[in-house]
């Protein structure tokens, strides 16, 4: 408001210093006003002191690309290339796969009984037919240069390995995840035990071949909440419901039993779950340090599991399927890298923060959705991506992006070069210039934390606005 | 006010010392809390004098030893609640580095009293005034500073 007030009167608006006497002193010392006068007295002083080393600042003006590159062209991917194409944004779709869709290509219905085949099919259509939307398929990033507003790519095409460079503004990755492929419960040395997506398949492709099978097991959290993979997959548990009841559906008399370790049907798709019990699936507990068995048993299969309150208990099946969980995608350390965003213990994407900033990378004009951010339904990264394309568009509306007034510069006469501050910052704004070895400082990304300049052991870096100078005036008033 | 016999560093204390602290809160939790507690009219010692910076990993060791010499006879540092940083891991670094820095301040014989790092939330008014009470207290305890601080 007083920065307002000294711009409009032609001055430059950084030239103001101000100490709060009311808030930070009359208020809180209201029955003391002796002590309270001297301690205005010295915060005045102390605001003089710091005003004295006040110095006109600029703002500056980049130019804004108003155009979007998307990595990744599952869902997610999908959803936002569209919605930034329907908007009018030049928009870059890069897949590496021949087929855009993702892991959605393997799901036939969600637990609702929508057909996402369809969805899938009618998302693609409309990619493919916007006219602001261009898409790679077969084809790997090779480089991402720049910074928000003016990122230069360079992709390249396989197996021709024909190379192109587009640019734009903002980045999005929705690279996705995939299934795990279990070494545990004999899968891949008896054809009778079989992933919970290839479960699915049959359901909806070859249902005559399910019809024999009389009792199926399926066995939840396989390759999740372990040490390996610590968390939990979050899709399984309604997956393995969704099949489980479609099968009743079927064959209402077939014995269908889920060993699991808890339900997490979160929201409202817990009545799902208590439909299924209604149906009279039967749900057995199994506890994380007594994993099931699966024993050969003449011509079938043998489970064992071992309950808390039933103890052991055995189950012959004709068909067992795993509810493999989400483990992060192939490639993500190398896309990570060229981004310079980071990744989590478990190779998903990181957030800038999980409350404030849930879609954006700390680095500005890059964001995440989906898979590669953390498992969810599709409905999550619908919503995720939308909520991506919200974000992004506060930057591709922009005819120009503006830096920050107060930032962080160095002072190159002392910079040795040691690459600490670099490591500090945040925002990634920070590199060595290869020419003369010395920090550098991009006025755009700098957010003037002064992280760097606290960290910079030859003192080489200052913050615009809050300068060594000023705070050191403001500490020295104490000798007065 | 204090004297300083300068044959020994004994310090004659009268009843009505008064320490002076210093205190750097960041721009976006710890200061915009003290502004609450102003707001709330939530009432506290006069004895600090606060310093706006951007954020609490703005503080390099210097000025926290600068404070101490030149008689800011205590200090305080506050920020956001770790994983609230309005620069995202600004606190942490600040963390990491003051702890290094009181071991080497208690190493050089600095009462531990005197160095305060703490995280206030711009909601936590109230939390700001027990906090610059306890400093004060503390501080008051172990006297006004004279080991760092040139005398003649
Ligand atoms: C085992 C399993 C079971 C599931 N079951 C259900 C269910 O029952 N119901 C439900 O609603 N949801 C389910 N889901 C979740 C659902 O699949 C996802 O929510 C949805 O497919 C959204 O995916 P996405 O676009 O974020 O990622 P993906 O579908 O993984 O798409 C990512 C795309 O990015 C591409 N890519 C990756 N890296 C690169 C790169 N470096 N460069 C270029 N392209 C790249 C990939 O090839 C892929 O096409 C399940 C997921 C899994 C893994
Ligand atoms: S969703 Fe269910 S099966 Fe999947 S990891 Fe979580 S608890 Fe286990
Ligand atoms: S920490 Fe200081 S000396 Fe080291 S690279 Fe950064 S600016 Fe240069
Ligand atoms: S002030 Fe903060 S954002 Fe700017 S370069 Fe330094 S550490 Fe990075």
């Amino acid at each position: 408001m007083f920065q307002e007030t000294i711009k409009e009167a032609g001055l430059n608006p950084y030239l103001f210093q101000m100490t709060n006497i009311r808030d930070q002193n009359s208020w809180v010392h209201m029955h003391e006003p002796a002590a309270a006068t001297e301690k205005a007295k010295d915060l005045v002083r102390m605001a003089v002191a710091a005003a004295r080393n006040l110095d006109p600042l600029q703002r500056q003006k980049i130019k804004m690309i108003n155009k979007a590159l998307v990595i990744g062209g599952g869902i997610s991917g999908l959803n936002t290339a569209l919605a930034f194409g329907e908007q009018g944004f030049k928009t870059y779709l890069v897949e590496r796969e021949t087929e855009l869709g993702g892991y959605a290509r393997n799901i036939f219905t969600t637990i609702e009984g929508n057909n996402v085949q369809k969805y899938l099919t009618d998302l693609i259509e409309k990619v493919k037919s916007n006219a602001n939307i261009h898409v790679f398929t077969k084809t790997m990033i090779k480089s991402i240069e720049g910074y928000v507003g003016n990122f230069k790519t360079t992709v390249v095409q396989n197996p021709s390995g024909k190379e192109s460079d587009f640019e734009h503004g903002i980045v999005i990755v929705a690279t996705g995840s995939k299934e795990y492929q279990p070494k545990e419960y004999m899968f891949g040395e008896d054809p009778r035990v079989i992933l919970q997506s290839h479960f699915e398949k049959l359901l909806h492709t070859d249902i005559d071949q399910l019809k024999q099978k009389k009792t199926i097991v399926m066995i939840q959290c396989v390759g999740s909440r372990n040490e390996e993979h610590p968390y939990c997959s979050r899709v399984c548990c309604v997956e393995a419901i969704k099949n489980a009841l479609k099968m009743k559906e079927t064959n209402p008399n077939s014995n269908i039993i889920i060993l699991y370790r808890d339900i997490r049907t979160y929201g409202f798709k817990e009545l799902y779950y208590r439909q299924a019990r209604e149906k009279g699936v039967l749900f057995i507990q199994y506890e994380k340090e007594k994993q099931p068995r699966i024993e050969k048993n003449k011509d079938k299969l043998r489970v064992v599991v071992d309950n808390a309150k039933l103890g052991e208990i055995s189950i012959d099946t004709d068909l067992v399927a795993l509810s493999a969980g989400i483990v992060s995608q192939k490639g993500n350390e190398e896309l990570a890298k060229i981004l310079k965003v980071p990744l989590n213990d478990d190779n998903f994407y990181l957030e800038a923060h999980v409350k404030l900033r849930p879609v954006d990378f700390a680095t500005e004009g890059i964001f995440l959705a989906g898979l590669a951010h953390s498992p969810k339904l599709i409905e999550d990264c619908i919503a995720q991506s939308l909520a991506t394309v919200s974000r992004a568009c506060t930057l591709l509306t922009l005819d120009t992006i503006e830096s920050e007034g107060k930032i962080s510069f160095v002072n190159s006469l002392r910079c040795t070069g040691c690459g600490l501050c670099i490591s500090v910052c945040a925002y990634n704004a920070i590199s060595i210039n290869e020419e003369d070895g010395k920090a550098y400082i991009n006025e755009i990304l700098c957010k003037g934390c002064g992280a760097c300049s606290a960290t910079c052991r030859c003192s080489a870096i200052d913050v615009l606005g809050f300068t060594n100078q000023q705070i050191n005036n403001m500490i020295f008033t104490k000798e007065y | 006010m204090t004297q300083v016999t300068p044959q020994s560093d004994l310090v004659i204390k009268s009843s009505d010392w008064e320490p002076k602290i210093i205190a750097f809160l960041c721009n976006w939790c710890s200061y915009a809390g003290a502004d609450l507690t102003g707001v709330s009219r939530i009432q506290y010692p006069p004895n600090i004098r606060i310093v706006r910076v951007p954020c609490s990993g703005r503080i390099s060791p210097y000025y926290i030893l600068k404070s101490l010499q030149v008689g800011w006879d205590g200090l305080l540092v506050s920020g956001c609640h770790p994983g609230d940083c309005h620069y995202l891991t600004g606190n942490l670094i600040a963390r990491r580095r003051f702890a290094v820095l009181k071991d080497l301040l208690t190493f050089m014989g600095i009462e531990p009293e005197r160095v305060n790092f703490s995280w206030v939330s711009a909601a936590e008014g109230e939390r700001f005034a027990k906090i610059v009470k306890k400093v004060v207290e503390q501080v008051k305890k172990v006297g006004p500073i004279r080991k760092m601080v040139k005398t003649l």
